[in-house]
């Protein structure tokens, strides 16, 4: 009967373990798609901006750079915190 | 005075064809400066393994700061398709490569979690508001304000 309920408590020590793991890795992964479609909208807007005033395409880059790196520190802090969920 | 000339002598803005190049390449030189602070107190909370995990997102930081910027310098001479694809892809093949660098280090005794991941984000986004207050973004300077020595050119 022991032997049942600490194999029982192993088991459900391991799935928790588990359970933790997916979530972090699920939480990663849809911490990465609102900064995907924002670097998406930024580039695109971007792009618009030089096509119609090809003279400020150095500016437009300048804001471009500075914009997608912003937009990817939210990235970055869905990955930390998948790096402190992980098991 | 050719073009090839004023570019032997250094009198033509070259810079500003590659502004992004040049802000990340300010964003390290910045990380390089306030590396030994973070260094500094790491060390002091976690020891050596920390300041050695805090090292590790110095360089990752500095690291997508320059790659991020080298990708848009590469693919705006292509076409705009090629700069929207490369720049969406650049940020999962960075992101990729950030999560497999840290996914291969968090077995080892030296890798601190909570030092690694307070300097990636705070050096992040730290020199990131600190660096707009160096951009200039007009059209004469597109990139970082004009300094002294830019100015008697």
């Amino acid at each position: 009967m022991l032997n049942i309920l600490t194999l029982a408590a192993t088991e459900a020590g391991e799935m928790l373990e588990g359970l933790k793991a997916i979530g972090a890795g699920l939480g990663y992964g849809l911490a990465a798609i609102g900064p995907g479609v924002g670097i998406g909208t930024v580039v695109g807007n971007a792009i618009s901006s030089m096509a119609r005033q090809p003279e400020s395409a150095g500016m437009v880059r300048t804001t471009m750079f500075l914009g997608i790196a912003f937009t990817e520190a939210l990235a970055l802090i869905g990955f930390v915190v998948f790096i402190l969920l992980l098991p | 005075m050719s073009i090839k000339q004023e570019l032997e002598e250094g009198t033509m803005e070259t810079v500003s064809e590659q502004p992004e190049k040049r802000i990340a390449n300010h964003l390290a030189l910045r990380a390089l400066w306030v590396s030994p602070l973070f260094l500094v107190i790491s060390a002091i909370g976690w020891g050596l393994s920390g300041a050695i995990s805090s090292l590790l997102a110095l360089v990752l930081v500095v690291f997508n700061f320059l790659t991020g910027a080298a990708i848009i310098t590469r693919s705006v001479k292509i076409s705009p398709n090629m700069l929207y694809g490369s720049v969406l892809g650049g940020y999962v093949v960075r992101l990729a490569i950030l999560t497999g660098v840290v996914m291969s280090v968090r077995s080892f005794d030296w890798f601190k979690t909570v030092p690694f991941a307070m300097t990636l984000l705070v050096t992040h986004l730290g020199l990131l508001a600190t660096e707009t207050r160096y951009i200039s973004a007009s059209l004469a300077y597109p990139d970082l304000k004009p300094t002294k020595s830019k100015e008697i050119r």
